[in-house]
């Protein structure tokens, strides 16, 4: 069997590998960590990384190691986004779907919707729906969540408009098919592709936006590790001790960027091959 | 073959598009009058070819008969009943009886689904609303052997119409539009989008399935040879209305209406010295808008033989009912006959 | 004295990197055009005729596509010798193209009078405004009423047919020895088809102009050309004189897209001659006769080599076949 198109792609490939690593590691992280991430130790404060006592990515200023906190924050920063994610696709597909489907009157009433909420910056409006929420960690999730619905409702919308116009469609009415059997077996089915581009994308600015949450304390609380709230933490002291905010700063850039490589990728995978419907 | 048995008649059916103007309080604009008033029937066993050019209203016709567009005013007779006044649930009933070849190989196949699902599809909807009666293991071999009759062998049965070519592609079509048995195929312009020496393939095709079935064809083209070739009778449209109707041979024969003499003359005939010493009559300018209302007939902007009565009164179409029909006022004396 | 061609293409060669593998889109092609002369290209997708002329005029984009053989002399001098500088004032003004689907080859957000006028600003510097004139003038030669007030508008408030013949008058504006025209009427109506051929015709007629008319149709073929090349999977198959080719047709897949025609002056027919098959995947070709599969008349030999371009005993230099079916029985003459 010929390798599957995603293996040949060598930016889909790299983006994966990256994403590979960061699922092992909070994996891992439920089961074993280097130390404690939670254990504070005056006597280690700003260590910088050594192999010699053990703390490869060094301290922060409570003496605490790290790369556990790192590791431990991987699998935080992963249920949140791809719930978040999944939530914003969830209602996001749902209402472009039917706009798109419907059109006139409802594709208006639920694209202007949509554009209500895409008129916000994304942080902005995460923020805005954080100080109603209260600032408990999966609050960030329908935060983000509720950003990230216009961006679906858009691609969906889209995607449907543009298949509407197939013959295949007028040959399912013409075949007795009814509206709701057009739109599950018909038009869903055919819109995954750019679905899924959006979703690997969207996977890595959920990343971002709760990085950028956590930093501002609203995300996750301390102790409690997030990359973000240990950026925020290492400002007080990263001028002299640089690796508190460059470690959590490149575990957010590492993620986002295998996201984004994989994004990429598969968009230039699935692409061409929906263009070829034609 | 042909028994002279009314399947379909259609009277003075009207597809209007409405145009609006304005951004925010919709103005009434005017309508795109793709289908402007008309009326013929169909016989069982026949082929009958509509043409015309692009917005002569022929594929708009035939969406409007499968209410695949809505039909604004006009009457469908088809198995005893009016298809244009139909409820949902009769409409979907009255479905299985006449079916759809689209033209575009590309696009008139979900391209996620594989082939025996696509043409098996029609038969699982109508199972499911309990209109046919059919285990599913009836249902796949009956698909099987529409596309073997199609020219597709099993094996391909579960592959995806990517990996086919348009014509085969057509084929799929054309089984999956013979799935629920239909008595009457729409078939719109079904060759069109294929290679030259892939036409005569499906066009033989056709043919054979019309003889095995018993199909009665409504056959959409604009090109004239292929309407020729398959069909019995022939009508020619333009600007939404039916100019003229005939026997197929007889109108290339013996064409009466001016646009029908100007659309034969312009046919490139594969023989070079005919096309060398043929006469040849150009029309001026390009096809009017449909938009505008004209009271008088639509051909007149580029008939070379108008009169000034053509200006005012539309001509009706006369003429002996399956015979030769023309809607022309150099032909009203001639005729004079019955109204179709 | 018989005059030299203007234009003599040698073993064309074109081939398209794929992600799966190399397709040889022109393979081996060769054909003349005289001054005047029209010469049609007649074969379905795939044949490989629209490349052929793309070629030609030196606009197949690299990657995926690459001119790997042959010679193109335009009046001696072989084109793909030439620099892009030299090739820029030869596009236009001395070969010139319309293409198939004239919406999209003309820039939706320039006036009508604009894109005519740049083909003479830039290939016979003109002044501005004198080249607006001309433009105009040229609009009123082609038949578009009011030219005056048509020129200022844009392209998507002309029909189809109008359109097409815009992009005829840019071709023509500047007197070009030959226009390549591929497939110009095939997405327009019938009726819009015989006067877009009737302007080639007159404007051929009146400069000169030597046409390669490239498309699928043989009626149009009929009408229009002198010479006629079929092309099947990248090669020229068959080769005549357009009287020659419609009535004693020589290489297979010639007679066999005659036969299935269907046609308004044999009416009355039972049944459609049709070839079996399907045209050819470029990447897998067989062996020998990339024709073999459909045609009836396959004897061995066409399994094993692919037959050489032959010249017919009897009949002038320029009609040839690619066909093992002529070797024993006429005279070779091989000219590949």
């Amino acid at each position: 069997m010929k390798t599957p198109r995603l293996f040949r792609n060598k930016i889909a490939v790299a983006g994966l590998a990256l994403i590979v690593l960061y699922l092992l590691m909070s994996v891992v992280s439920l089961f074993w960590l280097p130390f404690d991430p939670l254990n504070m130790n005056a006597e280690q404060i700003l260590q910088p990384p050594s192999f010699a006592t053990g703390h490869l990515f060094g301290t922060d200023e409570f003496g605490r190691d790290i790369l556990s906190r790192i590791m431990k924050g991987t699998a935080v920063s992963f249920i949140i986004s791809v719930s978040a994610t999944a939530l914003g696709a969830l209602v996001g597909i749902f209402m472009g779907v039917w706009a798109g489907y419907l059109g006139g009157k409802a594709d208006n009433i639920i694209m202007r919707i949509a554009d209500i909420l895409f008129s916000f910056p994304s942080l902005l409006l995460a923020i805005f729906i954080m100080a109603i929420l209260g600032e408990h960690t999966y609050n960030v999730v329908l935060a983000i969540g509720i950003v990230y619905i216009p961006q679906f409702a858009r691609i969906s919308r889209g995607s449907i408009i543009a298949l509407k116009g197939n013959e295949f469609i007028r040959a399912a009415k013409s075949n007795g098919a009814g509206r709701t059997y057009i739109l599950i077996h018909h038009l869903l089915p055919n819109i995954t592709a750019p679905i899924i581009v959006q979703i690997s994308l969207s996977l890595s600015t959920a990343i971002l936006l709760e990085s950028a949450l956590s930093f501002l304390g609203l995300g996750v609380q301390p102790p409690n590790p997030s990359w973000g709230n240990m950026l925020s933490s290492a400002r007080k002291v990263m001028m002299f001790a640089p690796w508190t905010a460059v470690y959590p700063g490149l575990a957010i850039v590492l993620l986002v960027l295998g996201f984004n490589l994989l994004g990429d990728g598969l968009r230039d995978i699935l692409d061409p091959r929906l263009r070829n419907v034609r | 073959m042909r028994t002279h048995e009314t399947l379909l008649e259609i009277k003075d059916l009207k597809v209007h598009f409405p145009l609006e103007k304005g951004l925010l309080f919709k103005k009434d604009a005017g309508s795109v009058r793709a289908v402007d008033g008309i009326s013929f029937s169909v016989y069982k066993g026949e082929s009958l070819g509509l043409v015309g050019e692009s917005g002569c209203g022929k594929s708009t016709t035939i969406m409007a008969l499968a209410r695949l567009e809505r039909i604004t005013s006009g009457e469908v007779w088809f198995e005893g009943k009016d298809l244009a006044t139909l409820s949902a649930e009769q409409l979907i009933r009255a479905r299985k009886d006449f079916q759809i070849i689209f033209q575009d190989p590309y696009s008139s196949l979900d391209p996620r689904m594989r082939v025996i699902d696509i043409v098996a599809e029609p038969m699982r909807i109508f199972t499911k609303k309990a209109i046919l009666a059919l285990t599913e293991k009836e249902i796949e071999e009956k698909a099987l052997s529409l596309l073997d009759k199609c020219g597709l062998p099993a094996s391909y049965a579960k592959r995806y119409p990517h990996e086919f070519s348009g014509g085969q592609r057509q084929r799929i079509g054309i089984a999956r539009a013979l799935s629920l048995g239909p008595k009457l195929i729409l078939a719109d312009e079904p060759v069109s989008a294929l290679d030259v020496s892939i036409q005569s393939q499906i066009l033989n095709l056709l043919k054979d399935l019309q003889k095995e079935f018993d199909l009665t064809f409504i056959f959409i083209a604009h090109d004239l040879s292929v309407v020729e070739y398959f069909c019995n009778r022939v009508a020619v449209m333009y600007l939404g209305n039916i100019v003229e109707m005939a026997p197929s041979n007889e109108l290339y024969e013996n064409p009466m209406h001016p646009y029908t003499k100007a659309l034969l003359s312009a046919v490139p005939i594969p023989d070079p010295v005919a096309a060398r010493t043929r006469k040849r009559l150009i029309l001026k300018g390009d096809v009017p808008s449909p938009i505008v209302v004209r009271p008088g007939c639509p051909f007149y902007e580029r008939c070379h033989k108008a009169m000034p009565i053509c200006e005012k009164q539309k001509p009706a179409l006369l003429g002996a009912e399956a015979g030769h029909q023309v809607a022309c006022f150099l032909y009203e004396n001639i005729q004079g006959g019955e109204h179709a | 004295m018989k005059e030299s061609p203007i234009l003599q293409v040698q073993a064309l060669m074109t081939e398209f990197k794929t992600e799966h593998g190399i397709v040889n889109a022109v393979n081996k092609v060769s054909f003349e055009v005289e001054r005047g002369q029209t010469l049609g290209i007649v074969g379905e997708s795939g044949s490989g005729k629209s490349v052929t002329n793309l070629s030609i005029l030196r606009l197949i984009e690299y990657p995926p596509g690459r001119i790997t053989g042959g010679k193109v002399l335009f009046h001696g001098k072989d084109l793909l010798d030439a620099t892009e500088q030299e090739m820029l004032g030869i596009r236009g003004k001395h070969i010139s193209m319309i293409f198939q689907d004239p919406l999209t080859s003309l820039n939706p957000v320039i006036k009508i009078w604009k894109q005519i006028a740049e083909a003479l600003m830039l290939h016979q510097n003109m002044k501005q405004k004198e080249a607006k004139k001309q433009a105009i003038e040229l609009l009123r030669i082609i038949g578009i009423p009011d030219p005056e007030m048509r020129a200022e508008c844009y392209p998507h408030q002309f029909s189809g047919g109008m359109r097409q013949r815009v992009m005829i008058a840019m071709a023509l504006s500047c007197n070009p020895d030959i226009l390549i025209a591929d497939e110009p009427t095939t997405a327009l109506d019938v009726t819009i088809q015989a006067q877009i051929l009737e302007l080639i015709r007159t404007r051929r007629d009146n400069q000169q102009t030597a046409v390669i008319m490239i498309t699928h149709d043989l009626g149009v073929i009929a009408e229009m050309c002198d010479q006629v090349c079929v092309m099947y999977a990248g090669r020229i198959v068959e080769r005549a004189d357009v009287f020659d080719l419609f009535q004693s047709p020589k290489h297979p897949y010639t007679q066999g897209l005659l036969d299935s025609i269907p046609r308004l002056d044999r009416t009355g027919t039972e049944r459609l001659h049709s070839i079996k098959g399907a045209p050819p995947d470029l990447l897998h070709l067989p062996q020998g006769c990339p024709f073999r599969e459909r045609c009836d008349k396959a004897m061995s030999r066409c399994a094993i080599e692919l037959p050489p371009d032959l010249t017919l005993m009897g009949s002038s230099n320029s009609r040839k076949v690619a066909c093992w079916l002529y070797s024993e029985k006429e005279k070779v003459d091989e000219n590949t």
